[in-house]
């Protein structure tokens, strides 16, 4: 008699009401989240280094020496990171005929950003970039937007 | 025989509702009865989160402790307003203010030194080479150079108008006058702080 009552007990300890379940899921779903942004987020196995120039075209000369090797570049849409200019040269533009137009400059921004695979390409925070793409881009002190003319892994 | 039979059935009958009862009574018992862990988890969970509510509307409005945004400052956003008409120009008057693209939010006032030049534009010379020129000074389009004063902060050197706008030199903004009349396109030269 008293063994039953000890396993009447005991079933009692286990039952679980239906807060319990929601709290057990939150709390599981908090921990799934915790882990993805801890360890998901900086894996960066199956990353790689990427180097994209991007020519700005027709600049005016007052705004062409804003940029400089080393400044980081961030998407201007979303200020997600884009890299850091590891290059940079400008020459004075032309029309369509070839000819140059006086106080204007293209800009040639190379960057080195960290890559991932995206589809048959590479994609720099989620930001696709290949050859003939428009990019919007900035600096803290600069924006500019160009196509990006060269890729290279 | 037969009352006796009756009997037992009652008491069959009774003995059963009897086992049954005392089991739901039981049920009710360890419902209410069955506050456990996780009961009192989720209550301290509970208590925790409003009082960190309570705690962050306190420090931030009363002691400023978490007011972490910074402070504006005045800045000199320098524009160039090309190629408009020279009537527009006329409408250029000291402290005068501008909208971001008729929306109510105040890029800035303008400062008194604006110069108001020749608009350029491109021809071709005698050699077929393009040439600036610029417009007539009588009636002709006009170039604007100006310098709005406005507020804001840095942020990792990049500049946020009125807290929340980023701005950048080379970005192209549109900006209308406080009667909404004037609706202009400027090109952001440069951005410094007021000394």
């Amino acid at each position: 008699m008293r063994k039953n009552g000890v396993g009447g007990a005991s079933s009692k300890s286990i039952r679980i009401t239906i807060v319990d379940v929601i709290i057990i899921i939150t709390a599981a779903v908090f921990i799934a989240m915790l882990i993805h942004y801890t360890f998901a987020r900086d894996n960066s196995g199956d990353g790689y280094i990427i180097q994209y120039v991007v020519k700005v075209a027709g600049v005016r000369d007052e705004l062409s020496d804003r940029i400089t090797v080393g400044d980081a570049v961030y998407n201007m849409e979303d200020s997600l990171p884009m890299g850091t200019v590891t290059a940079f040269s400008r020459e004075a533009s032309t029309d369509e005929k070839g000819r140059t137009i006086p106080g204007m400059m293209d800009l040639y921004v190379t960057i080195e950003a960290n890559a991932r695979p995206y589809g048959v390409g590479s994609a720099v925070s989620g930001h696709m970039i290949y050859a003939e793409g428009w990019l919007e881009l900035r600096t803290s002190k600069f924006y500019f937007g160009g196509v990006c003319i060269d890729v290279s892994r | 025989m037969r009352k006796g039979g009756a009997t037992a059935m009652r008491k069959r009958s009774y003995g059963a509702g009897a086992s049954r009862e005392p089991a739901a009574n039981e049920n009710k018992a360890s419902i209410k009865k069955g506050f456990g862990v996780l009961d009192a988890f989720a209550i301290v969970l509970i208590i925790v989160c409003l009082i960190s509510v309570v705690a962050r509307y306190v420090l931030t409005d009363e002691k400023g402790i978490l007011h972490n945004e910074p402070e504006f400052s005045d800045v000199a956003v320098s524009i160039l307003i090309s190629d408009v008409m020279y009537t527009t120009a006329d409408n250029f008057t000291e402290d005068m203010v501008f909208y971001l693209d008729g929306s109510a939010d105040v890029v800035g006032k303008l400062d008194a030194n604006f110069t108001v030049t020749p608009a350029q534009y491109y021809t071709d010379n005698e050699n077929g080479e393009l040439v600036l020129a610029y417009h007539s000074e009588e009636g002709g389009n006009v170039d604007i150079r100006a310098t709005l004063i406005t507020e804001g902060y840095f942020s990792d050197g990049t500049y946020y108008l009125n807290g929340k706008t980023l701005l950048t030199s080379g970005m192209t903004i549109t900006i209308t006058d406080s009667g909404g009349t004037m609706k202009v396109s400027a090109l952001v030269l440069d951005i410094a702080l007021v000394s």
